[in-house]
């Protein structure tokens, strides 16, 4: 009853566009999401900034167009540091170094 | 139900997303024709002209390197087929997933080292096999065929 209220919700928050839905692609946040599932994150991070342990999408730090999906690993000012939660195929901050907050554009809310 | 749903990247960089396992079809389908050629090259006659026996050594030590070089890239494009298209979820349903890729890298090796008819045509069962998986997860049939 529960999940399915929130799914309700998380629709509902869609179509009014307080919701964002994406789709996976690849391993790197396994076991948490994999390959193809739908996730709706929300878009109003000025509100509610995210925090440690928050799963973020954000704009990729040098490649033009891609999205990533990273976990909230540490906060030092407004910049954030983000790794997959499966190390072995993640490229993430390890390797591109913490990312400003303006590049963050939704915090995952649900699984769909 | 959703318009405009957008694609979030979960993965290393750089990956360009074309897998086939063609590639390690044709470099072990030249090493297997390679250790062919080899086998069936007539040593000459110890009292044959010196050129004959250079022109014989030139021969095999090219078909050598070249069955040498094709079974490592079949080797490689095995590998990045295994650690990099495939994923738990496939394992999930092709348990000897794994033992099926040890067993083909180990073969490419043995038919890098030796001048191996059996194994080298056993490394060719393996990758059509690798060819069936493969192309089942993407839920397309496509033939198995060989350039020889």
């Amino acid at each position: 009853m529960g999940n399915s209220w929130v799914s309700i919700k998380n629709y509902l928050l869609s179509i009014v566009g307080l919701r964002e839905v994406y789709q996976v692609d690849g391993d790197s946040m396994e076991p948490m999401f994999y390959h193809g599932d739908y996730l709706y994150a929300s878009n109003n991070l000025k509100r509610k900034p995210p925090k440690i342990g928050d799963v973020v999408v954000a704009k990729h730090p040098y490649q033009q167009g891609v999205l990533i999906v990273k976990k909230v690993k540490n906060v030092d000012g407004s910049y954030y540091y983000l790794e997959g939660l499966n190390k072995l195929s993640s490229t993430d901050s390890r390797s591109f170094g913490s990312i400003p907050i303006s590049r963050l554009i939704g915090k995952v809310v649900a699984k769909k | 139900m959703f318009k405009n749903i957008k694609t979030v990247s979960a993965h290393c960089d750089g990956p360009c997303g074309v897998y086939d396992p063609s590639s390690a079809r044709i470099a072990a389908e030249a090493a297997l024709s390679m250790t062919k050629k080899i086998l069936a090259l007539e040593v000459p006659e110890p009292s044959a002209d010196p050129k004959s026996m250079a022109a014989y050594m030139n021969t095999v030590t090219r078909y050598i390197h070249i069955k040498e070089e094709q079974a490592h890239i079949a080797k490689e494009e095995l590998l990045v087929l295994w650690t990099d298209y495939f994923k738990p979820v496939h394992l999930e349903k092709y348990p000897n997933l794994h033992d099926i890729f040890w067993k083909a890298a180990k073969l490419c090796s043995s038919v890098k080292v030796e001048v191996s008819l059996e194994h080298a045509t056993e490394l060719m069962e393996a990758i059509e096999e690798i060819h069936k998986i493969f192309w089942a997860t993407k839920d397309r049939e496509v033939k198995w065929v060989t350039a020889g």
